[in-house]
C-alpha cells in the first residue's frame, strides 16, 4: 500500500510541463523540434512495426491517461488501435473532438481518394492516402500546426514554440533545396512499391508508380501478379522497387533478380539508424536516385 | 499539349531549312524543351506544394482554424452510428450423437439437461450467428454500444447493450447496461475474438457460455501511474447460470484489480479478480437429498481469479503469447460448502499475417461437491489458423476432451471443428 501511495505522489507532476503522446515517431520528432524541453514528449509506435496494425499494449494507455496532448496521423491510419486504447484511458482531455486531440491530416491535402469504396478493393484507404509524411513539403506545414496548438494550449511559452519553428522552418528549407538537386536526375521515371506506402515522395519528384507488390491493399503477393510485375519492369525499363522494412522482402528481391530492377530498402519512420527527420530523408533521397 | 505542337512546328520548318539553319534550330530546340521541362517542374513544385498559404495575423487558435483543409465536409452519414456484422459458422465432427452431446454434463458444475451449447453444437454444418454490433458516440458525455446475435435458429440474443461516460475526471469512466464483466482475462471478449473456438472450460463450468456479466453497472478506474493500473468495481443482477442466486435482491459484485508493464520488447499483464453473491440453499427431503428448485436461504458464493499473460512481437507480423487464468470457487449449497476450481494455459503463436497456430490446456482440478467428487476433468486442444485478409479468418481445431459425463459415465470426446469468421462493415478495433 504504501508503496503505490509513494508511486502515486511520484507521479504528480512538480514542475508543469505538458504531457504529449505522439502516434509515431516522426510526429514526436517534430513535437521535440517545437516543444525543445517545454514538452514531455512519449511516441506510441515504432519505425519498426507496420504503422497500420499496431499492436495495442496496456503501457500505452497509462502514457495516454497522462497526456495533455494527443498528436495522430490521422486518415485511417490509426482506426485499428488508437480507438480502444483512447477507450481504455478513460481521459476526457484527449478523446476525439477535445482540444487535446490534434489530427495533423486535417491539414494536409490527401492524394489518391478513391472515387468508390468496396473491400473487394482490399483494406482501401477510405479518406484517401495517409502516408502523406513522405512529402518533405507537408513537414514545416505540419510543424506550423504543431507551433499554434501548443501555443494556445501553453501560451507561457509561446514565443519559445514560434522561435524555435522558425529555426525549424528555416533549416528545412535548406533540406528542401538540397533534396531538390539530387532528385532532379530522377524526374520523369518509374517506381514499383509494395504498398502505396511512399506515393507522396515519389509524386513530389515526379517519379510515377507504375505497380504495387500487393496485388491489392493489405492482401500478400500472389505469382501471378509477382510474374506480371517482373514483365513490366521488363518492357518498360522501371529501375527501381521501393520495400518497407515490415512486409517481407523476398517478393521484393526475387522480382529485382528476375527484371534487373534494383530494390531499395526504406524506413517509414524515425527511428534505428535514421535517427532523425533527416537522416530519415536523407537516406530516402540518396538511395531512390543514385546517378 | 504544347510540347507536341511546337515539335509540329519544327517538323515542318525543318523541311524547308538548310542544313546549317538545321543545326541551329536544333540548338534552339533543345533550348526550348530544357525551359519546358523546368517550367513543368515548377508547375509540379507548386501543385503539390502546401495549398493553404496563411496570413500571419490573428492568435494561434486561429491560425490553426485558417490552416485546416476545408476541401471536404463531413456528410450527415457519418453521424450513423458504426455498424458492424460479424459471421460465424463452421462444420464440426465428433465421437458423440447430437443428443449425446447436448445431454453430457460437467460433474459437480454442470448438470445433465443444463447444459447450454451456443456455438458448434451439432454434428454437421452449423451457422453459429450473424452478429450485428452498433456503437456510436451520444453525446459529449456518452457512448453508446449494441451487440445482437442471430443465431441459426432463428433466435435473436441481446448480447451487450450498454452506454458508457466520455468525460469524468480522475480517470473514471461509468459504464451501464447489460454487458459482459472484466473479471479476469477473458470474461469480457465474445467468442469471435476468443483464441479458440470454444470456452476455456474453467469460465464455461463457473459461468456458462455468456459468461459472467448481465444487466448492471461498472465503475472501471485508471491509475495515473506511469504503467497501466487499473481498478473495477460492477454490480449485476445474480444469474443461476453463472453460479450465483436469481432470486430477487440477489445481486453479484465483481471487483478485480489489472497490471501491465513491458520489459524490453516483452509484455506482461497481469490481473485478480474476485465475485462475490447469494448461493442458494436447497430443502432436503426426509431421506436427506436435496429436493430440486427448492429453496431456503441463501447462502454465499465466492470467486477468486488470478491471470497472468506474457506477450513477446516476433519479426514482422508474428507474435508469442503464453496466457494462464486460475480460478477458485465457494459455494454453499444444502449440505456443504462446494470448493472447485480450475485454470487454463495457452500458447498462441502468429507465424505471419496470414497463419497462426496455438495450444491450450484446460483442467478442473478441484471439486468437492454434493454430487460427485471427480478430479481428472481435463481437455487439450490445438488449432490452425489462416487469414486469407485482416476480415476473413478460417480455423481448424481438434479437442481431446476428458470433461464430460455421457449418461453419467465418463466418455473422452474427440471433435474437430472447422470454422469461419467474417467481418464486414466498421474496422473491427480489438482490444489487446
Ligand atoms: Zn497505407
Amino acid at each position: 500500500m504504501k508503496k503505490i501511495l509513494l508511486v502515486l505522489l511520484y507521479s504528480i507532476p512538480i514542475f508543469a510541463s505538458m504531457h504529449v503522446t505522439a502516434a509515431y515517431p516522426y510526429i514526436g520528432e517534430l513535437v521535440k523540434a517545437i516543444a525543445h524541453d517545454k514538452a514531455q514528449v512519449n511516441v506510441i509506435a515504432s519505425a519498426s512495426s507496420d504503422p497500420h496494425f499496431v499492436v495495442p499494449r496496456p503501457s500505452y494507455i497509462g502514457m495516454l491517461r497522462e497526456s495533455d496532448l494527443l498528436i495522430i496521423n490521422g486518415g485511417g491510419l490509426e482506426i485499428g488501435w488508437i480507438p480502444p486504447l483512447l477507450n481504455q484511458a478513460h481521459n476526457p482531455k484527449i478523446i476525439q473532438g477535445a482540444a487535446g486531440y490534434l489530427d495533423l491530416s486535417s491539414y494536409v491535402k490527401l492524394i489518391d481518394k478513391p472515387a468508390s469504396l468496396s473491400r473487394a478493393q482490399g483494406d482501401v484507404h477510405a479518406e484517401g492516402n495517409p502516408h502523406y509524411l513522405f512529402d518533405p513539403y507537408n513537414i514545416p506545414q505540419l510543424a506550423k500546426v504543431i507551433m499554434f496548438k501548443l501555443s494556445t494550449m501553453d501560451p507561457a511559452h509561446k514565443s519559445e514554440y514560434h522561435a524555435n519553428y522558425d529555426v525549424f522552418a528555416k533549416h528545412w528549407e535548406n533540406k528542401l533545396g538540397q533534396w531538390e538537386k539530387t532528385m532532379a536526375p530522377c524526374r520523369n521515371t518509374q517506381a514499383v512499391q509494395y504498398h502505396e506506402l511512399f506515393s507522396y515522395f515519389l509524386k513530389r519528384y515526379g517519379i510515377r508508380t507504375v505497380a504495387t507488390i500487393e496485388p491489392l491493399p493489405g492482401i500478400s503477393p500472389s505469382s501471378k501478379h509477382t510474374l506480371d510485375i517482373i514483365n513490366q519492369i521488363r518492357t518498360d525499363k522501371i529501375g527501381i522497387v521501393l520495400q518497407d522494412d515490415y512486409h517481407e522482402p523476398k517478393t521484393a528481391q526475387f522480382i529485382a533478380a528476375k527484371s534487373g530492377a534494383r530494390t531499395i530498402m526504406l524506413s517509414h519512420d524515425v527511428g534505428g539508424q535514421n535517427d532523425t527527420l533527416d537522416k530519415l530523408f536523407d537516406t530516402m533521397v540518396e538511395q531512390t536516385c543514385q546517378r | 499539349m504544347m510540347k507536341k505542337s511546337l515539335l509540329w512546328l519544327a517538323c515542318t520548318c525543318a523541311l524547308f531549312a538548310s542544313d546549317t539553319e538545321l543545326e541551329q534550330l536544333k540548338k534552339q530546340m533543345a533550348q526550348l524543351q530544357q525551359q519546358l521541362s523546368e517550367m513543368q517542374k515548377h508547375i509540379q513544385t507548386l501543385e503539390s506544394a502546401p495549398s493553404v498559404t496563411v496570413s500571419d495575423t490573428g492568435s494561434d487558435e486561429e491560425m490553426l482554424e485558417k490552416m485546416a483543409s476545408k476541401s471536404e465536409k463531413p456528410s450527415v452519414t457519418t453521424l450513423l452510428p458504426d455498424i458492424a456484422l460479424i459471421l460465424n459458422g463452421g462444420y464440426t465432427s465428433r465421437n458423440v450423437t447430437n443428443t449425446q452431446y447436448t445431454n453430457a454434463s460437467i460433474p459437480g458444475f454442470v448438470n445433465s439437461g443444463d447444459m447450454e451449447i451456443p456455438f458448434n453444437s451439432k454434428n454437421g454444418f452449423n451457422l453459429n450467428y450473424a452478429e450485428v454490433a452498433m456503437s456510436s458516440t451520444v453525446d459529449p458525455y456518452f457512448d453508446a454500444n449494441a451487440i445482437f446475435h442471430i443465431h441459426g435458429d432463428g433466435t435473436l440474443e441481446v448480447e451487450e447493450a450498454f452506454f458508457s461516460t466520455r468525460a469524468l475526471d480522475y480517470g473514471l469512466r461509468a459504464k451501464v447496461g447489460k454487458f459482459k464483466s472484466a473479471f479476469g482475462r477473458v470474461n469480457e471478449k465474445h467468442h469471435h475474438a476468443w483464441n479458440f473456438e470454444d470456452q476455456e472450460l474453467v469460465n464455461n463450468a463457473l459461468f456458462g457460455p455468456d459468461g459472467l456479466g448481465g444487466e448492471g453497472a461498472q465503475l472501471q478506474w485508471v491509475a495515473p501511474t506511469p504503467f497501466y493500473l487499473m481498478a473495477g468495481i460492477e454490480l449485476f443482477n445474480g444469474n443461476q447460470k453463472q453460479g450465483f442466486s436469481g432470486k430477487e435482491s440477489a445481486t453479484t459484485a465483481v471487483s478485480y484489480l489489472k497490471t501491465s508493464t513491458d520489459v524490453g520488447n516483452a509484455t506482461l499483464l497481469g490481473g485478480i479478480s474476485y465475485a462475490q453473491g447469494n448461493s442458494e440453499v436447497q430443502n432436503l427431503n426426509s431421506t436427506g437429498d436435496i429436493i430440486p428448485d427448492s429453496f431456503t436461504s441463501y447462502g454465499k458464493t465466492k470467486i477468486y481469479g488470478a491471470d497472468f499473460t506474457l506477450e513477446y512481437p516476433l519479426e514482422g507480423y508474428g507474435s508469442l503469447i503464453w496466457q494462464n487464468e486460475l480460478m477458485y470457487r465457494t459455494k454453499d449449497v444444502a449440505t456443504m460448502t462446494q470448493k472447485q476450481a480450475g485454470y487454463y494455459s495457452e500458447l498462441l503463436y502468429r507465424i505471419d499475417e496470414n497463419w497462426a497456430t496455438g495450444i491450450r490446456y484446460d483442467e478442473l482440478y478441484k471439486n468437492q461437491n454434493e454430487i460427485l467428487s471427480v478430479n481428472d476433468l481435463h481437455r487439450t486442444s490445438v488449432k490452425l489458423e489462416y487469414k486469407p485478409f485482416e476480415f476473413s479468418r478460417f480455423r481448424l481445431q481438434y479437442n481431446q476432451d476428458h470433461s464430460r459425463y455421457i449418461d453419467d459415465q465418463a466418455k473422452t470426446i474427440h471433435e474437430l471443428m472447422l470454422n469461419y469468421t467474417l467481418e464486414l462493415g466498421a474496422h473491427g478495433a480489438h482490444a489487446f
